[in-house]
């Protein structure tokens, strides 16, 4: 029959992420012990030509690394998950055509090695229509170039401390003018547990004190108006609401779900705010206090998060 | 035939030697059955025997019946020791049913006696009905045990009674004698087969008392409908005594009464019943270098697979093991999509439910499976790898009858029925699953999901088959399948921040009908007409992801075969293939052989929105059959292909050779060209390159077969495959002509590859209640991607796979049965680190070298056993199939943690026991 190799990569790919759930053996992903990059942040998401945008991630590390640094760069095609995200242009390359061509140089891909980078959106018109038309020859990429959303581009972090070493990956979507919508990062200010039923705000300072091994109610401080309608380029256009996820991350026990999400006609938008929290008792963890973080993604590349301490209670 | 009372008696003052009686273990009169062997039981033909001048198995339409018995002579000193033996002899009936020639098995125990020598001698002249295949007389070779058996002497007939003296003066009248009454049955009876019901022919019946002042004894013969007659029995207790070659001894005692007649049915039970086992020596020659048959009561038994029909075939030679339920067919080092499965020569487009659970045609359709790894015929193309072909059963139905199955994944029936006489037959057939209402119940109201509609599936089939006259065969065969699964994730964040919605749902639907006419008017000539057609319904979602597809497909075959002399028979034949499909697909792009497996990407999608794409591939092809000499068999063959997505015509001439160098050893080879179209995906606009070519392989295979006892076959096969043009994925792009915009090339042709192996099959006939086979496979199988220099390992490259299977048939119906397969880990690429994607907020692997790693030994043992319990009506069959029985934990993959930094094997099914129950009518 026809497409029978798609049909089986689509039952495979359906079932491998009901399966990544269910790897009881392992600690959970949203649970944080290691060296991370829980999340990555443009602000603005989709900067116009001319426009900068400022580079930022929320790190954690178990303990304060005075060793922690950071280097950040950027690519302009590169290639997809299954070839490991490298990037598909060699700087030198790509510099010797645009000279050659007599256009202005592409932005280094060097962005610095700060906690935060800044990366200006400096592409030629000329060459951003050349790159959205596909009519560059010769570069590698497993698929067309589709700018209706932004040209899509690739930001890389990579943290180190002296014993550990993470690389993460952002897409950062470029738009040539004002006609390609433009996306906004979500607000998240502030996570709360519940305590006696009442929600109450965890701050940075650890006032709060939770039971360990007892289930607590969290929630997340986020407006509706987060979740922006914006036009679908993958629905010939048509009118939709984003796609909003939290991600729970803890530092000690399991949290009910790992990630909450608002999908309009799915979920509700109350889905997206609520959790409940088990920390671990003090075998499994000793330290006194825990560190939470929410970090609020929309499906169009926006980032916040939001965090706090709270202490946990003497073990049961 | 039946005999009077008084006839029975009168043959009996003629002083036979009834003493001494030498009984056929064998009965070959039996309707519907040919038992060559008192309590053999199903032979397994793992590999096709290949002894001079050709030898397969079938199914045949009716069985060699014994006309002419003649009774061999007791050896005195074991008659004069009171010694007696059993005789297996094996017989070879030619098409005249008459006994070419005769040879020993087993000889007698004790030897010296001179048991053989008698058993030879009176086999010699034994003559037969002959069998038949299809209309046509064949000759057969069946075993048949002769047992010398010590009986007591048969009562003495009555002294014929002596007139009385006329008194001396008294006058003697001169009178006409008064005619004898006539006779008058007054006990009759039929005999059917206990369980099956059938009618037993020819068997001898024997009526006796021995409570008066002479012991009496009379004896009838069973008619083809089973019924027998005794005449005049005199009123009182008669026992009664049926003892047939085969069966178990059938005593009881009737009471005749004065003036009253009785009417019985006696159901006697056989000895075994494992069905036929008369081996066929055909007139069709044996063609090919690899050629697998098996039969569906074999299917149904073997250890290990539940009666699912296709996974009896990863027992054989050449064909690698695949993973857990994935139902891949991985042959000779070929790609699962480069092997084809038919249903008598008719494309299936969907052969399991949800892609691995259970094969959509029940065993009970089914006649048997034939299985070509390599090196196949011109009549199969569109495939580099290997072919198998369902046979579906010829339906001649004696009596209305079928079976009910319950197991552990579904329920299911079939039932059977003749009409037009012994013209046809009408069946039909049904299974669903039920693990939907187990689901049901057991998930709870807090699971993460909600089971809108819980994995299920069902399939049914008609079929129907007429035979107006020997040379014309009709028959219809509709079929289809349906599996369903709907459901909602209650929080779909959870399993990805990527997908769009909370949905899952996937359903399969596909119908076909297929009818097959075959006009075989004499040993010349035989056509055989095929046409099929139906349609396919496949839609699944998952969050964003989309795949529908609807494809009317329509199929016609047509195949001659023209025998023009004793050294050259010509076949030819046509193969249409035609598809109408409407396709929609949002998705990733499927990924590729020698691709490490990773979480697609939910936001690089691919998407094709196609109707009415038309496609067809025509076929026509030729096979000579040159026989030169008698022992020598020249196959030469061409096929030619249009292929329809890679627009392309292919010329594809092929070659087999069998020598049969001697009674036992066969030589054979075989070189061939093979090719296919790339995959429809592959050449879709979207997620392919609409301009490849196709896929081309070369097949070599060279081997011998070895037949040193007539029950075991030794058979070794050294094979090598070159494929080239192979379908790869290029990281190129290239440029339109026309517009002067890049885009990918996602594949071209560049891609090569090779296996090279050999295969050893050892095979035991069944034999003293024994079958069973060793399959071994040595292989090597690589890839070259498009764009590189390096060969890298085939991802199902398998350097050793051992089978050992085997059953053992005890008394009572009780049969055990086992399989022992140790099979080299799969190639797998190893982890090298993981990158975290802050967009999708989730890691992903980066890796080594492709497949430069392995996964541990496999090893598994699967036991089985079945027992059966004979009713007058019916059988019951209950079977317990346990998978995994010493539980090893076999490493089928690994499992990560987040970031790839932690892994655990992923282990196989553990033990797994399997409980089925089967009633037959």
């Amino acid at each position: 029959m026809g497409f029978r190799r798609a049909l089986f990569a689509f039952l495979i790919a359906a079932s491998s992420f009901g399966a990544a759930g269910c790897r009881p053996d392992f600690a959970p992903f949203n649970r944080i012990t290691a060296l991370r990059v829980l999340g990555i942040q443009a602000e603005p998401p989709t900067p116009m030509i001319g426009e900068s945008t400022t580079l930022s991630a929320l790190v954690f590390t178990p303990t304060p690394d005075p060793t922690l640094a950071y280097h950040w760069t950027w690519c302009p095609l590169a290639a997809p998950s299954s070839q490991g995200y490298q990037c598909l242009v060699k700087e030198a390359d790509l510099a010797a055509y645009v000279t050659g061509a007599g256009l202005p140089p592409f932005p280094a891909f060097d962005l610095g090695t700060g906690a935060t980078a800044t990366f200006t959106n400096s592409i030629d018109p000329t060459v951003f229509a050349f790159v959205c038309s596909n009519m560059l020859p010769n570069v590698p990429t497993m698929n067309a170039i589709d700018c209706s959303a932004g040209f899509s581009t690739q930001v890389t972090l990579t943290v180190t401390t002296a014993t550990d070493s993470v690389t993460a990956v952002q897409n950062l979507k470029l738009r040539r003018d004002a006609t390609t919508p433009a996306n906004a990062n979500p607000a998240i200010t502030g996570i709360n547990a519940a305590v006696g039923g009442v929600y109450v705000p965890i701050d940075d300072t650890g006032a709060l004190t939770l039971p360990r091994d007892v289930e607590t109610s969290l929630s997340v401080d986020v407006d509706p108006s987060a979740a922006e309608p914006y036009p679908d380029p993958g629905n010939d256009g048509a009118p939709t609401t984003e796609r909003l996820f939290t991600t729970w991350f803890v530092e000690s026990g399991e949290t009910h779900d790992q990630r909450t999400s608002y999908i309009a006609g799915s979920t509700s938008f109350d889905d997206l705010l609520k959790n409940t929290w088990t920390p671990g008792i003090t075998k499994n963890y000793p330290n006194p206090t825990a560190r939470v973080f929410a970090v609020l993604h929309d499906n169009r590349g926006g980032a916040a998060w939001t965090g706090g301490t709270v202490t946990l209670g003497t073990s049961p | 035939m039946i005999r009077s009372s008084r006839q029975i008696a009168a043959a009996a003052s003629r002083g036979r030697r009834a003493a001494l009686v030498a009984t056929l273990a064998v009965s070959t009169m039996a309707a519907g059955v040919a038992r060559a062997q008192d309590g053999l039981g199903i032979p397994s033909r793992p590999q096709e025997a290949a002894p001079d001048g050709g030898v397969e198995a079938k199914k045949l339409t009716k069985l060699p019946k014994q006309t002419k018995f003649v009774e061999a002579e007791y050896p005195k000193e074991a008659l004069d020791k009171n010694i007696e033996a059993d005789v297996t002899l094996l017989l070879d009936i030619n098409a005249e049913g008459k006994v070419d020639s005769v040879g020993i098995t087993e000889p007698a125990n004790p030897p010296g006696m001179g048991f053989d020598e008698a058993a030879l001698v009176a086999a010699q002249q034994f003559e037969f009905e002959p069998a038949e295949m299809d209309g046509k007389k064949i000759a057969v070779q069946i075993g048949y045990k002769y047992k010398f058996r010590l009986k007591p002497k048969a009562p003495p007939p009555p002294a014929p009674e002596t007139p009385a003296a006329p008194d001396a003066g008294a006058p003697v009248a001169a009178e006409a004698p008064a005619p004898a009454p006539p006779a008058v049955v007054n006990f009759s009876g039929i005999l059917r087969e206990r369980g099956t019901r059938l009618p037993l022919a020819g068997m001898l019946v024997t009526v006796f008392r021995d409570d008066g002042e002479k012991p009496l004894g009379f004896e009838a013969t069973s008619d083809p409908n089973g019924a027998f007659q005794f005449f005049d029995l005199t009123p009182g207790d008669w026992k009664i005594l049926i003892e047939p070659p085969g069966f178990y001894p059938y005593r009881t005692t009737e009471t005749i009464k004065a003036g009253e007649r009785v009417d019985v049915v006696y159901y006697v039970e056989r000895g075994s019943y494992n069905p036929y086992d008369v081996t066929v020596t055909s007139t069709r020659p044996r063609k090919e270098v690899s050629r697998t048959v098996i039969s569906a009561q074999e299917l149904d038994k073997v250890p290990g697979t539940f009666g699912d029909p296709l996974a009896v075939v990863q027992n054989f030679a050449g064909v690698a093991r695949p993973p857990p339920l994935t139902g891949l067919l991985i042959i000779r080092g070929s790609s699962p999509q480069d092997s084809k499965i038919f249903t008598e020569g008719a494309e299936i487009p969907l052969i399991y439910h949800f892609g691995a659970l259970r094969t959509v045609l029940p065993v009970g359709v089914i006649d048997s499976l034939e299985f070509y790894p390599g090196n196949f015929s011109p009549q199969y193309g569109r495939a580099t790898g290997g072919v198998v072909d369902i046979r579906i059963k010829k339906l001649q139905p004696k009596k209305v009858g079928g079976y009910v199955d319950v197991n552990l994944f579904d329920s299911g029936f079939y039932l059977e029925a003749p009409f037009a006489g012994d013209k046809g037959g009408f069946a039909v057939a049904a299974r669903r699953s039920y693990i939907d209402f187990l689901l049901n119940a057991a998930v709870p109201s807090d699971a993460p999901v909600n089971l809108i509609t819980a994995p299920r599936y069902y399939d049914y089939q008609v079929l129907a088959n007429y035979r107006p006259s020997p040379a014309h065969d009709i028959r219809l065969f509709f079929f289809g399948s349906d599996d369903r699964l709907e459901l909602l994730f209650k929080n779909p964040g959870a399993l990805t921040a990527q997908i769009s919605n909370n949905q899952l749902s996937f359903s399969t639907t596909f119908y076909r009908t297929l009818i097959t006419y075959n006009f075989i008017p004499n040993d010349v000539f035989e056509n055989s007409f095929k046409i099929a057609q139906g349609r396919n319904w496949v839609n699944a979602s998952f969050g964003q992801l989309q795949f529908d597809l609807n494809t009317y497909t329509a199929q016609i075959r047509d195949n001659v075969r023209w025998k023009q002399g004793q050294h050259f028979t010509l076949v030819s034949g046509v193969d249409f293939l035609f598809s109408s499909t409407d396709v929609f697909v949002r998705a990733p792009l499927p990924p590729v052989e020698g691709e490490p497996p990773q979480m697609p990407d939910l936001t690089m999608t691919h998407t094709t929105n196609r109707k009415g794409v038309l496609g067809l591939s025509p076929a026509v092809y030729l096979e000579g059959e040159v026989k030169p000499i008698e022992k020598l068999l020249i196959l030469p063959g061409l096929r030619l292909d249009y292929l329809t997505l890679s627009n392309e015509t292919v010329l594809q001439p092929r070659i087999t050779t069998r020598w049969g160098v001697t009674d036992k050893v066969t030589l054979k080879g075989g070189v061939g060209l093979f090719s296919q179209d790339p995959t429809p995906d592959q050449v879709d606009p979207s997620f392919g390159n609409p301009n490849l070519k196709s896929e081309k392989a070369i097949h070599y295979s060279a081997g011998f077969e070895f037949k040193p006892r007539p029950y075991i076959t030794i058979d070794a096969t050294g094979f090598y495959k070159d494929i080239y043009n192979l379908v790869s994925r290029t990281d190129r792009t290239e440029v339109d002509p026309l517009t002067g915009m890049s885009k990918p090339l996602l594949y071209d042709n560049g891609g090569k590859g090779r296996a090279v192996g050999l295969e050893l099959i050892v095979r035991h006939d069944f034999t003293n209640n024994f079958s069973g086979w060793l399959a071994y496979t040595l292989s090597h199988a690589t890839r070259r991607d498009s764009g590189t220099s390096d060969w890298r390992l085939f991802d199902y490259d398998q350097t050793h796979i051992l089978t050992v299977l085997g059953s053992y048939q005890l008394p009572r119906n009780w049969q055990i049965g086992g399989r022992f397969r140790l099979v080299s880990g799969n190639p797998i690429t190893p982890v090298s680190g993981a990158v975290y994607s802050a967009s999708n907020d989730r890691y992903y692997a980066t890796y080594g070298a492709v497949n430069s790693a392995r996964l541990p030994l496999f090893h598994q043992l699967d036991l089985r056993v079945d027992k059966r319990w004979i009713y007058k009506s019916w059988i019951l069959g209950v079977y317990l199939d346990v998978q995994n029985v010493y539980n090893r934990a076999n490493t089928e993959d690994f499992d990560y943690n987040f970031n790839f930094r932690q892994s655990n094997p992923q282990q196989g099914l553990p033990i797994l026991p399997i409980l089925g129950i089967k009633g037959e009518l």
